[in-house]
């Protein structure tokens, strides 16, 4: 079947006003409803008037993490009714993955035993994960997400990071009289077994040498962390599914 | 409907369209940058810089990598490249670099030459900027040797990234020791064309530049009696210019060239004195005391006098008003610290002299004005008598035994010997005239 110009046109037409009846009937039919149950300007008083609010210190945007799970003691309820946990006699008292020992459940085997060489993440793996539909992030602890960077400050005190700042200062080597002003800010995709992936310069400072010297650091961090790679604690599993950020500071802490 | 409604609702739509607008990019994976590790305080140091030899490989080409290894090896500014660890093909760049393969052996810097018949081109660059030379020059061979050429052109290296002036083409001037003589010699910063001053088979000892580098003053017992000589160190006949009984010892001139701080036992004691430059006249004694004084040294500013004294024990420094004045004394680690020289970097009060440490002789420098100190030599022998290079930047000295030594004037890097020989009275002369 062919159409003649003005045919099209004629279609072409009609199409555009059914969308644009489409997008602006539900508009103004709100819109007049809220018009009616609305004062008239003209019938207002007029008042000005502030708001006033303590001032909050501005921080650095933060990235939502989950924090870990709280594991309470028992008996620290302040549920009165609430019966205490009773205790274990046999294994079949707890749970799948779970042992009865002295009395109380306890994980059948440490975590670090659990991991597979092959699939480090396959016991974190949720089979029923639900997450997708409602737009929370949908990766899993270790799996790379390369859309953020970053983790919660709450991990910095870890030694696996602070032998990772280690091993990034001992490379961060500027010339004496070349300019230091601004942070570089570079990247590193760590696989669980603490291979460097990927790297990347994430801002530069606007100072060539001392961009240089940030890329070199990284650089010799990641074929530092290749050559002896240092395996990801189970613990920091979860956090190396996102870029871990490095900045680089030329002046020392005050 | 009137036409305010109207704007309301056309206002109202053009909110929707942005806000489904900015939905569909919240849809988009955030580029969120939650920093977790801040690593602060980079390690500072020289700046590493590449000096491949040019392509061509001749006899001149060679010399240049050379003595341009050598002057950017001595400023104090610089570490040199092992040229083995590049990774650049020398022949495709050409005068040109590959930014990436220089930056792959750490180097900052990257120096590009050719030798051609009648001239040489150099051409830096900096490797973070590109592959786009930050400095270009071309210098015409006649008249004038390889060496002096590259030394120019490093003057001009050290310039662009310190904006201080360097000092290759300087002279230094120094005692030479032999067997029941000492001899005063000068030669190249670096240790070559190294020539007699003093012609005569007597003790020569203590030779002071001018401050244009005409003159070099200096004591020679050729008449039995230290007295001070003046003259053009291409070996010249000198002039007696102060012969006073007793010491006539420790020149140091004046900024201006016109007078010398000298010490003169005229009296019995030696003390300091200023006598003019052209007659050797006494201008004025700016000390007065029992103790030995001895060794001035005439600040850059020319307001101050240093000078070695033992009025409080051992000897320590003082430094003296040049106008004269009370002494104050000014160093006070160890028992024992003599020859003072000052740093000429304007606006700082910094002398380098030597100290006694246990056993040892050290050099090490110290800030007047804050008296912060640092030791230049340490562990390496007995090292006196130390010289300032004409921008500060580094530190010449004698090593007893060994020779001439240059170390970092901030005791950062090696020593590294420019002459071999037994030597001391180690003066640096005046930058070169470009």
């Amino acid at each position: 079947m062919s159409f003649k110009d003005g045919e099209m046109q004629t279609i072409s037409a009609l199409g555009a006003v059914i969308v644009s009846v489409g997008l602006f009937a539900p508009v103004l039919f709100l819109t007049e409803k809220a018009d009616a149950s609305r004062a008239k300007l003209d019938d207002m008083e007029s008042i000005e008037a502030s708001i006033a609010f303590k001032k909050v210190p501005q921080k650095q945007p933060q990235k939502k993490t989950s924090q870990p799970e709280v594991k309470k003691d028992e008996g620290v309820s302040k549920d009165e009714n609430k019966k205490p946990i009773e205790g274990c006699k046999l294994d079949a008292d707890c749970k799948t993955d779970e042992k009865c020992k002295e009395g109380h459940c306890v994980p059948k085997k440490d975590k670090v035993a659990q991991v597979d060489p092959k699939d480090p993440f396959k016991g974190i793996h949720h089979e029923d994960d639900s997450d997708n539909a409602t737009g929370k992030p949908v990766t899993e602890a270790g799996d790379f997400n390369g859309s953020e960077e970053g983790w919660a400050p709450i991990t910095k005190g870890h030694p696996f990071w602070q032998g990772f700042a280690k091993d990034i200062h001992e490379n961060f080597s500027l010339p004496e009289i070349s300019e230091a002003n601004g942070i570089p800010v570079g990247c590193f995709h760590i696989a669980p077994d603490g291979k460097i992936v990927e790297t990347k310069v994430k801002e530069k400072s606007g100072s060539p040498d001392l961009d240089q010297a940030a890329e070199h650091a990284i650089d010799a961090v990641k074929k530092l962390r290749n050559d002896n790679p240092t395996p990801v604690p189970t613990e920091l599993l979860g956090a190396i599914n996102r870029w871990i950020c490095i900045r680089f500071d030329p002046k020392s802490a005050s | 409907m009137d036409m305010h409604s109207l704007r309301s609702k056309i206002s109202q739509l053009a909110l929707c369209a942005v806000a489904f607008v900015a939905a569909s990019a919240g849809a988009q994976p955030s580029d969120n940058s939650g920093v977790i590790i801040d690593v602060n305080g980079a390690k500072r140091g020289l700046y590493p810089v590449a000096l491949p030899l040019a392509p061509e490989g001749d006899a001149v080409s060679k010399e240049v990598a050379t003595v341009e290894g050598n002057d950017l090896g001595l400023a104090g500014v610089f570490k040199v490249l092992d040229p083995t660890s590049f990774l650049a093909d020398l022949k495709t760049e050409q005068l040109g670099i590959d930014p990436q393969k220089w930056k792959d052996v750490g180097a900052f810097g990257v120096v590009k030459y050719r030798v051609t018949a009648d001239q040489i081109e150099f051409r830096l660059f900096e490797v973070a900027k590109g592959n786009t030379a930050a400095l270009t020059k071309m210098y015409k061979r006649s008249g004038t040797t390889t060496r002096q050429i590259v030394h120019r052109w490093c003057n001009e290296v050290v310039k662009y990234y310190t904006n201080e002036p360097g000092f290759f083409g300087s002279q230094i001037a120094f005692t030479a020791k032999g067997k029941g003589t000492s001899t005063i010699m000068a030669m190249d910063f670096d240790g070559a064309n190294a020539f007699t001053v003093s012609h005569n088979s007597s003790t020569n000892i203590l030779p002071a530049w001018s401050p244009n580098g005409g003159q070099i003053a200096y004591t020679s017992f050729m008449r039995n009696n230290p007295d001070l000589y003046v003259g053009p160190p291409n070996g010249s006949r000198p002039r007696k210019l102060s012969a006073q009984k007793g010491m006539n010892t420790g020149a140091s001139w004046s900024p201006d060239g016109s007078k010398l701080a000298v010490t003169l036992s005229k009296d019995g004691n030696p003390e300091i004195y200023i006598i003019n430059a052209s007659d050797g006249s006494v201008v004025r004694r700016l000390t007065n005391d029992k103790s030995i004084d001895t060794s001035p040294a005439w600040s850059p500013d020319g307001g101050t006098i240093a000078f070695v004294s033992d009025r409080n024990g051992g000897p320590q420094i003082f430094t003296v008003s040049a106008s004269g004045g009370g002494a104050k004394q000014v160093s006070f680690n160890g028992n024992y610290n003599t020859t003072p020289t000052w740093s000429p970097k304007a606006g700082k009060h910094i002398i380098a002299y030597t100290t006694r440490d246990g056993g040892n002789y050290d050099i090490v420098a110290l800030d007047i004005d804050t008296k912060a100190m640092v030791r230049v030599t340490q562990n390496e022998g007995n090292n006196e008598e130390p010289a300032f290079s004409p921008n500060g930047r580094v530190i010449a000295y004698a090593r007893q035994g060994q020779g001439i030594f240059i170390s970092n004037a901030d005791g950062s890097g090696k020593a590294q010997k420019i002459y071999s020989g037994s030597a001391t009275g180690v003066d640096w002369g005046p930058a070169p005239k470009d």
